[in-house]
């Protein structure tokens, strides 16, 4: 049995706004319940600080963790000898890093329901598949990084698998031209890292003034704007160089984490990221938490039907947005429609406790 | 009085990448004189006075407050308190390793080393803090007219790579003025220093508070504003991340109902003054969040965390003991456990205790309860509202009487 319903499974945005609520609140309590019986952790973390209440009323009621959390300790709702795959968020080097524990349930509902929305997206016919990335990444079949599940979890949707990087994360020019003439106006599938298209493929065919023509190719990415942002660059621009380089008018982000793998966030044709079936974005004032209406930019919530096997099911994330809209974006998908500003700022505190190493 | 020691240059200062000159001299002379020297007093009068009519200045309160310590009858006050200096002589060369991210801390390390007698190399927070820019500038104004402070006086930073000015500085002070973390303390103190020089070690500590349920309950409006002023600036100045800012509060006496109805009170209005005077950040209040998991999943027992509107957090420690350095606190996250006698907190102050700000308790009782009980801990018994305020004496160490020296003559 799984905690999402399998009717709203064969169109994964048709749940509007009534529905939908209820539907996610009974889902989400079932799962509440389900880890405070089964993760010791999330139990002692509900009872402190949500006065041990697991059932909400309402969407807003529903307890969250944050995702700082799953970098602090291994939380699990299995029995550590069911743990099929171990997953870890791709952090800088130094810094602790999540680690997400999938048992074989959890990784079936992953990949099935990625293939829903995705397939929502692009159509359900297997594409000539390209990794803008290195192989090196997926070397390590036991434990995979934020990047190497994400590219295991699209290879699904294509036929075959080339990875377009080599190890020193470098473009062949030779074999891109080679791709474009072997798949000439065919529909194939690009799949990477926003970070890493721009740094590895987009920044090198900008310098070179070198421009391929891929009209019915697709592209899909995602990993977060974080350095994009920095670099100030923004996903008009990101698009408008796709096209300007490459001839790709297709191009979808989407938004997820390590800690919600599958029931990831798409953008659509018109540019809004949509909350599917299987997911709910709450915003919460980022001072006190309060939910806040649509418009409001605060901290997102994301809720996920699908971690059975961590508590990740309702999640407190760093990142500040807005919801746009409910149920009536001109692509014809129901549900939330949001956009997303970027990571909270660190701030600085004062106080006594550091002073020679970090000068 | 004695006249001031003679001027010997010290030490030459080598080049160095990341080293960097605050103040206009360059080398260090070597000038000691008596705690309390009348041209070190002249110079912190002069001081004060450029500082507390700079415009720039009057924006920082800790600026500000610098300046009033540094006024002649402050100074009066604290000399008179002294009997023996007469027959006292400052160690000679202070090296002040200053905390990097507090910006008013190197400059009361300076003043006291100053007042005490010796010259100084400070290394100033790495971090720009716009009131250390004006502080060094009225400084380098001011001390034009004291050239024996001057010559002995020097604002640098430099990178801590560059351990062979921390071992040069090391080698010709006598004196080491060391705050920081237990990591960052232990490294300084690794570094070899003269064999008789004294270090003043200011490492990690941490402070709580006392309240009187019955005293509290019995305040009049007025009062009451003043006092939740008091704990805000106690809690929140130093985004209570200074070693004496509050991390626990213990409820002394009244009855059940007596107690959960002032408690709920004050955290309430505490969190709403915060609100109006606090500009917190989204980050902090997500660290709280996620410290107050950690809190949770790390206690034996149940513990009820508030998050009264984000601005504040409380947390019911009462349930089970732990070591208060085992919490994570800082930007207003308060432990908060009942005590029906003033025994009870022994548990609690450690070695690790500074200072324990109070409200509703008489001298005497601590007196009383210092003498039967011995404790471990503590250093400074203070009312809440004074919490931060630096005094000359400060972590246990009379800093007069520490950073110089005694001449018997018989």
């Amino acid at each position: 049995m799984n905690f999402f319903s399998e009717e709203f499974f064969k169109e994964p945005f048709s749940l509007s706004k009534n529905d939908k609520e209820n539907y996610i609140v009974t889902s989400s309590n079932a799962l509440s319940k389900h880890h405070y019986n089964k993760c010791p952790e999330y139990r002692r973390i509900i009872e402190s600080l949500f006065d041990d209440k697991v059932d909400a009323d309402d969407l807003p009621s529903i307890p969250f963790i944050p995702v700082q959390i799953f970098k602090n300790f291994d939380l699990l709702s299995i029995k550590k000898d069911q743990i099929s795959r171990t997953m870890t968020s791709s952090g800088t080097s130094g810094q602790a890093v999540s680690r997400i524990f999938l048992d074989k349930k959890t990784a079936f509902n992953q990949s099935k329901i990625l293939n829903k929305i995705v397939c929502d997206f692009i159509g359900s016919e297997r594409l000539p598949f390209y990794v803008i990335d290195a192989e090196s990444v997926i070397s390590d079949r036991k434990s995979f990084s934020a990047r190497g599940a994400g590219i295991l979890g699209f290879s699904r949707f294509g036929k075959g698998r080339e990875f377009i990087l080599d190890d020193d994360m470098e473009i062949s020019i030779k074999r891109l031209e080679e791709i474009c003439l072997a798949n000439k106006n065919k529909k194939i599938l690009f799949f990477g890292f926003t970070f890493m298209i721009w740094q590895h493929l987009l920044l090198p065919l900008q310098k070179l003034n070198k421009k391929f023509s891929f009209k019915n190719a697709v592209v899909i990415h995602g990993g977060g704007w974080k350095k994009l942002n920095d670099l100030e660059v923004s996903n008009n621009h990101f698009k408008k160089v796709f096209k300007e380089f490459l001839g790709i008018n297709n191009v979808y982000n989407y938004y997820g984490m390590v800690e919600q793998t599958g029931s990831i966030f798409f953008e659509c044709e018109f540019g809004n990221i949509h909350t599917s079936n299987f997911s709910e974005v709450i915003i919460r004032d980022p001072i006190s938490f309060e939910e806040l209406p649509h418009g409001e930019s605060g901290l997102i919530q994301l809720i996920s039907l699908l971690p059975e096997s961590y508590p990740g099911h309702s999640i407190l994330s760093e990142d500040m947005g807005a919801i746009v809209g409910e149920d009536d974006c001109k692509c014809g998908r129901n549900g939330k429609y949001f956009e997303i500003y970027g990571r909270v700022k660190n701030a600085e505190i004062r106080g006594c406790s550091d002073t020679y190493q970090n000068t | 009085m004695l006249k001031s020691g003679a001027a010997v240059t010290l030490i030459k200062i080598p080049k160095s990448k990341s080293l960097k000159f605050f103040s206009n001299n360059r080398d260090v002379v070597l000038n000691i004189s008596q705690p309390f020297a009348q041209e070190r007093i002249a110079f912190l009068k002069s001081f004060s006075k450029n500082i507390l009519s700079n415009n720039n200045a009057k924006n920082f309160p800790d600026l500000v407050t610098f300046g009033y310590w540094c006024r002649p009858s402050n100074i009066k006050t604290l000399k008179n308190f002294y009997d023996d200096i007469e027959v006292r002589l400052g160690l000679g060369l202070a090296f002040h390793v200053a905390p990097s991210n507090v910006p008013m801390n190197f400059a009361f390390s300076f003043v006291f080393s100053l007042l005490a007698g010796n010259s100084n190399i400070v290394r100033i927070p790495s971090k720009g803090f716009d009131q250390i820019g004006i502080f060094l500038d009225i400084f380098n104004e001011t001390v034009k007219g004291y050239p024996e402070i001057f010559q002995s006086t020097i604002f640098i930073n430099y990178d801590s790579s560059d351990q062979y000015l921390t071992e040069l500085f090391s080698e010709n002070a006598d004196a080491r003025i060391i705050w920081g973390g237990d990591q960052s303390v232990s490294a300084l103190k690794r570094t070899r220093s003269k064999e008789r020089s004294v270090d003043v070690v200011f490492s990690d500590r941490y402070s709580g508070s006392i309240i009187d349920v019955n005293a509290l309950s019995a305040l009049n409006d007025k009062e009451y504003k003043r006092f939740i002023h008091n704990v805000f600036n106690d809690i929140f100045l130093m985004d209570q991340n200074a070693c004496s800012s509050p991390r626990v509060f213990f409820w002394h006496g009244g009855t059940d109902k007596s107690f959960t109805k002032i408690q709920q009170k004050l955290w309430a209005d505490v969190s709403e003054y915060s609100r109006k005077n606090y500009s917190i950040q989204p980050s902090q209040v997500i660290s709280k969040f996620n410290n107050a998991c950690i809190h949770s999943i790390k206690s034996e027992k149940l513990n009820s965390i508030k998050l009264h509107n984000g601005y504040l957090f409380t947390q019911n420690i009462s349930n089970n003991f732990q070591k208060l350095d085992t919490f994570e606190i800082n930007s207003g996250y308060v432990l908060e456990t009942r005590i029906k006698d003033l025994s009870e907190l022994i548990p609690y102050i450690d070695k690790k205790f500074q200072t324990l700000s109070y409200f509703g308790i008489s001298k005497f009782q601590f007196k009383q309860f210092i003498e039967t009980h011995k404790p471990t801990g503590v250093d400074r018994i203070t009312p809440i509202g004074s919490a931060l305020d630096i005094g000359i004496v400060w972590d246990g160490y009379d800093l007069i009487r520490t950073l110089s020296r005694i001449i018997q003559i018989s």
